[in-house]
């Protein structure tokens, strides 16, 4: 039987955290010694997910939450990025490549792009109202 | 961080460290008003990557957004030496088939 080994983080909807939840998950990977190349990817992909429900769930208002939950299994990490936020009307639409609400804002439309090819699985559950899951997975180990 | 230089015609700026949805803005700001303050003195423009610690979509976006002002001012855009994290974000963002990179 695997050992258990979790994490769980809530933390404001700040831009601040950004940087903190790819670094914290990062050092939490870096448990079982994966390469540089895999914890990069692994923070570029956690940085999105969070800038999303940042930007789109809650229109960057500071007083949503935001909650991580990690573990690893049998060399792989799992990570669930959560918010209560405005939620996605398309999901489909949402995750394809260039596809953005806030063009203004010079967002690239390339987040989902991104989490899909720098990690192992994406599964993305959201509904209008119900805020956003973001659960991906990576081998940390050869 | 942000650094530049300008010489014989080139205006080179050097982004370091990690942009993300935080850092961004500044970095936007600060090099629009730079692209702009200097457009009589230089044609090309080259952006040095090499300092970049970490990087994802939204600095895609910033420099989408500088290079659609720069090219309305008709000027050149390059990049130089991306470090690995960045070169793996402009590999998957398509940004290479837009902008050359001269190392």
């Amino acid at each position: 039987m695997a050992n258990k080994d979790t994490l769980t983080i809530k933390v404001n909807a700040l831009a601040a955290n950004e940087s903190f939840l790819r670094s914290t998950v990062g050092a939490y990977a870096a448990r079982i010694n994966p390469t540089i190349e895999t914890v990069s990817d692994l923070k570029t992909a956690i940085s999105e997910a969070v800038t999303n429900s940042i930007v789109h769930g809650y229109d960057c208002d500071p007083e949503g939450i935001i909650t991580v939950n990690c573990d690893i299994v049998d060399g792989v990490l799992n990570v669930e990025i959560r918010d209560n936020g405005k939620g996605i009307e398309d999901v489909e639409k949402a995750m394809s490549d260039f596809y953005t609400t806030k063009g203004e804002e010079e967002r690239s439309g390339l987040g989902f792009t991104i989490m899909k090819s720098f990690m192992d699985t994406l599964e993305v559950i959201s509904a209008p109202g119900e805020g956003t899951t973001v659960k991906m997975s990576k081998k940390l180990t050869a | 961080m942000l650094n530049y230089d300008l010489h014989k015609g080139t205006l080179t700026v050097t982004l370091a460290g990690d942009i993300d949805h935080a850092s961004a803005p500044g970095m936007r700001v600060f090099m629009d008003n730079l692209i702009k303050k200097e457009c009589s003195v230089y044609n090309r423009f080259v952006l040095d990557m090499s300092g970049i610690t970490f990087m994802d979509s939204t600095a895609v976006g910033l420099i989408m957004g500088r290079y659609k002002l720069l090219k309305s001012l008709g000027k050149a855009v390059h990049f130089r030496e991306p470090s690995q994290v960045a070169d793996k974000v402009l590999k998957v963002s398509g940004l290479y088939t837009i902008i050359d990179r001269i190392d």
